[in-house]
């Protein structure tokens, strides 16, 4: 309960003797009167509830440290980084004595050490900025199409998490696909996303059936979707069939209806280019699982309307999702970002830095994995495809490190091939000698020895490059609010909230530093690291990337 | 039925305890269980054992509810750390609790069932205090009918469960008096006080490291309750504990204490394998029941038997242990069995040493084994009176 937070009920409290009686609410008042009344006669000795009256007493010495070090153990696994857990556990094992006045001195001195620490300031923050995501400048005072009807094209790994969002949040859907065997493995999966609140009692298998019943159809006619009010594509990533699908739409779709899009690397503005009004296409980009992840990143491509905007905003909100609005561009935010965050761990490792201590560091930093362990969860082939996009569109900054290349032709893939920067063959995974192999010639190739870096120089070259990428897409256009850059980060890649998020740590490092520790890294690294102009100049100003 | 001896004998200091005030009580942050675990190892190795040697642990306490409720006795030894194979067992007589341990280990190696047993008392008043607290709180439940029911009235329950109007009520049956009391406990301040400053009582306690309720540590290496500067005034000041117009004080009773004790009994023939020298010899054992609510003559028909099967007549016992749960208790035995009261708790009692319940009985064996040695006697008796109504008893030989 404490450390944690989590509260019991009533009953609960009764047989645990946290409470001593318990009454339905119309006797409430009279009960605790009677209670009143009770302490007041004496009928009720105070001191005999006291705890350091009680038979069972406060701990001794002994068990206590011994209870808080087991507290303390479960606490860094479970909540390193946050704050409060520890004070908690802090203030039983200070406290405890038999000067109950001293421990609530103590306890709310701890109090205060929580309430104005960075943590706090950063989660409050976070609660802030979740409340007041999507609500951009430029859709105020527009009103919100109602969305009613949802035709969901593609039944796959994306598209039936989505229909399990759409079904649950009560809309009428619609599942397109090729040919009937797509969509009855797509219903299959739709069920499936199912199975675990069932297993968990949050809902029963009637509840599912009767949801599925009542408001899935299917179709393999793209004609059902005409009087439907938004349209969500997961079709194959290909240019050519995206646009032949949402061609043969607009075409069907009435004009009002919104066009959104699942892709995760194609140009939105290209796909909406077909479109007689490229203004009611957007991006609605999902992550994975999409039943599970809160995050929601919209999308707006050259064209896309305020009033699309303003819906797809609603529409979020409506299935529970945090929307974060970016511009269009390769990788959108999320992806490019994580790109940043990751982007330094090639270029340590070519220096001769073990790789496995920056997976250890960058897990100790908060990340739910390092990124070779990332890259061996979404596919190495993925990522370099990514990377060659980037490569492509982005410029010379992103060119592929000749040792990711390297890796790459290795054809180990990661977890889908069995193999990737890590060996999953086994009981435990293990690296993966054939990637291990790769990177020692490559390092005697080039006459690098094993270097030897403090933690905090790992934790200084991957922020710097990560913030760097903030500063490039701020520069760029494709997002310009910190706080949502920051909320997408933690609801889409799994940044720890305690550290507020990427944008956060650039003003508490300060931005200067930021600034020296990048040039310092292009001396050694090369062009990646060159710093941001928006960075110099901000370095110069002395401006934080929050209002100060 | 094989000889059985006293091969090791260890203590903690006894603390003073106050259930309304803990954070007076040095051990208040310490469990009786922990006590005791501290000595269990220590007592091995001065013993000149392995753990794993000891075939029973028999342990005792008066209150075994809470905290003190010790699993059939295993969480001292899981405490401890010591071999599993060590079985053992949890005994309540009351205040004779780890006398009948004593006793009960005894038997077991006299009967040739064991060549070594451990022995165990731990009581801690603050923690899990006597009487009322307990009763309230639910851990103990007389049953209702002895107090209401025709039947039981002659028990007279309310006396029966209350030791200090037992105590008035032998007061009023041996026919002493206040003053008498009042001087006995003086006596045992004077004498204890003594002991101390001689260090006699060094040589059976363990000194324990102990937490104190502002995060200090402090060694505990004395019994805490004896007062040096007890006068017969101050005591005559005192008002009586329990009514008006009794007799039985603070100060004429023994306090609220914490406290462990332990000792090891083996076979005499183990004791000469190994060249360990005992302590003492047990000759012999007794346990009698009384009138309830006059608990306090518990140890006269206790000590009378231990005394028959010895073959022993009272004079012939050197020195005597009696448990001074109140003066009283001991003036009636000294009355009673016709005592010299110079040979009795010499080194003071329980008035001043304290009576930590459950861990008194080994207190009283140990310290009259040792003050055989001290004086060169060569019986000694040590007897406590019983809440419910017994007495306990021990005669031990030096050997």
């Amino acid at each position: 309960m404490m450390t944690a937070g989590n509260p019991i009920d009533a009953e609960r409290g009764l047989s645990r003797r946290l409470i001593d009686e318990m009454v339905d609410a119309e006797s409430l008042v009279p009960a605790a009167l009677g209670a009143a009344n009770k302490f007041i006669s004496g009928a009720i000795s105070l001191d005999s509830k006291r705890t350091r009256n009680r038979y069972n007493r406060l701990p001794s010495a002994a068990e206590l440290k011994a209870m808080a070090n087991g507290a303390k153990f479960i606490a860094m696994s479970k909540a390193k980084g946050y704050l409060a857990p520890f004070k908690v556990i802090e203030a039983v094992e200070k406290g405890l004595s038999f000067d109950i006045e001293a421990d609530i001195c103590q306890e709310g001195d701890l109090f205060c050490d929580c309430a104005v620490s960075d943590v706090a300031k950063n989660l409050i923050g976070i609660f802030l900025n979740t409340r007041a995501a999507g609500r951009l400048p430029r859709i105020e005072g527009v009103k919100p199409a109602p969305i009613k009807k949802v035709v969901m094209l593609g039944g796959g790994v994306m598209g039936s998490g989505i229909v399990n969002v759409l079904l649950r949040g009560g809309f009428d859907t619609t599942l397109w696909d090729i040919n009937r065997e797509a969509l009855d493995k797509g219903v299959a999966s739709v069920r499936k996303t199912f199975d675990y609140p069932v297993k968990q009692k949050k809902m029963t298998q009637a509840d599912v059936d009767s949801m599925l019943d009542k408001r899935l159809k299917t179709t393999t006619l793209l004609e059902d979707a005409k009087d439907a009010d938004l349209v969500i594509e997961a079709v194959l990533e290909e240019m050519s069939v995206k646009q032949g699908v949402w061609k043969k739409l607009d075409e069907i779709c009435r004009p009002e209806t919104i066009f959104a899009t699942n892709t995760s690397a194609l140009p939105i503005t290209e796909i909406a280019s077909v479109l007689k009004d490229p203004g009611r296409m957007i991006g609605l980009h999902f992550f994975n699982p999409a039943n599970r992840m809160q995050l929601l990143e919209i999308i707006c491509a050259q064209k896309t309307s305020d009033q699309t905007l303003a819906t797809s905003v609603s529409f979020a909100r409506a299935i529970k999702k945090i929307p974060i609005v970016v511009n269009d561009a390769p990788g959108f935010y999320v992806s490019r970002q994580l790109g940043g965050l990751f982007g330094a761990s090639v270029y340590l490792v070519a220096d001769g830095v073990d790789s496995n201590q920056v997976e250890r560091v960058m897990k100790n930093f908060g990340m739910p994995m390092g990124p070779a362990e990332l890259s061996d969860l979404t596919g190495i082939d993925i990522n370099y495809r990514v990377n060659k996009t980037f490569e492509k569109r982005l410029g010379d900054r992103y060119k592929i490190h000749p040792l990711t290349e390297l890796v790459y032709q290795t054809g180990c893939y990661g977890r889908k091939t069995g193999a990737g920067y890590m060996d999953y063959s086994g009981a435990k995974p293990v690296p993966n000698s054939r990637v291990v192999e790769v990177v020692q010639n490559y390092l005697s190739a080039g006459g690098v020895s094993p270097k030897k870096v403090s933690d905090q120089e790992i934790v200084d070259a991957m922020l710097a490059l990560a913030i760097n990428e903030a500063a490039l897409m701020m520069e760029q256009g494709v997002c310009d609010r910190p706080q949502d850059m920051d909320l997408a980060m933690i609801y889409g890649a799994g940044f720890p909230p305690y550290r507020g998020g990427i944008l956060r740590y650039a003003d508490k490092w300060g931005v200067a530093n930021v600034h020296g520790k990048l040039v310092e890294l292009e001396k050694h690294y090369g062009a990646r690291f060159q710093p941001a102009n928006v960075l110099k100049a901000m370095a110069e100003s002395g401006k934080s990337f929050y209002p100060a | 039925m094989r000889e059985v001896v006293i091969a090791g004998y260890l203590r903690t200091a006894q603390s003073r305890c106050r259930p309304k005030d803990p954070a007076r009580d040095v051990f208040a942050k310490m469990r009786a269980d922990e006590l005791l675990a501290k000595l269990l190892p220590e007592l091995a190795r001065r013993t000149g054992i392995q753990p794993g040697e000891i075939e029973d642990f028999i342990v005792g306490c008066a209150t075994a509810v809470g905290e003190q409720w010790a699993y059939g006795g295993r969480f001292p030894i899981f405490l401890a750390n010591f071999p599993k194979t060590v079985a053992a067992k949890f005994v309540d007589q009351q205040c004779g609790s780890s006398m009948a341990a004593i006793h009960m280990g005894y038997l077991e190696i006299a009967t040739n069932n064991a060549d070594i047993v451990m022995v165990g008392g731990m009581e801690h008043m603050t923690r899990i205090p006597m009487g009322q607290a307990t009763t309230e709180g639910g851990l103990i439940s007389p049953n209702l009918a002895l107090f209401s029911a025709p039947d039981y009235l002659h028990w007279d329950m309310m006396t029966t469960m209350n030791m200090g109007l037992t105590a008035q009520k032998l007061l009023v049956q041996s026919g002493l008096a206040r003053d008498d009391m009042d001087k006995w406990a003086l006596r045992s301040h004077q004498l204890a006080a003594k002991a101390q400053s001689e260090g006699f009582f060094d040589g059976e306690i363990l000194p324990i490291e102990a937490v104190q309720a502002d995060g200090s540590v402090i060694t505990v290496k004395t019994d805490q309750a004896v007062r040096a500067d007890t006068t017969l005034e101050g005591l005559a000041k005192l008002s009586p504990a329990y009514r008006k117009d009794h007799q039985i004080t603070a100060g004429n009773s023994s306090p609220l204490n914490a406290a462990a004790s332990s000792m090891i009994l083996m076979s005499k023939e183990t004791a000469q394998a190994k060249g360990i020298k005992p302590l003492a010899a047990i000759k012999s054992i007794g346990f009698a029941g009384v009138d309830p609510t006059v608990m306090g003559c518990g140890p006269v028909p206790a000590s009378q038997k231990a005394l028959k099967k010895a073959g022993l007549q009272a004079k012939d016992v050197d020195y005597w242990e009696i448990n001074e749960a109140f003066s009283i208790v001991a003036l009636n035995c000294i009355k009673e069995l016709g005592l010299d009261p110079d040979k009795v708790n010499v080194m003071g009692g329980a008035i001043a040493i304290g009576h930590a319940l459950g861990a008194t009985g080994i207190r009283l064996v140990g310290t009259l084994a040792r003050v055989l040695e001290n004086r060169g006697g060569r019986y000694g008796c040590a007897n406590a009176c019983v809440g419910g109504g017994q007495g306990v008893a021990t005669i031990i030989e030096r050997l």
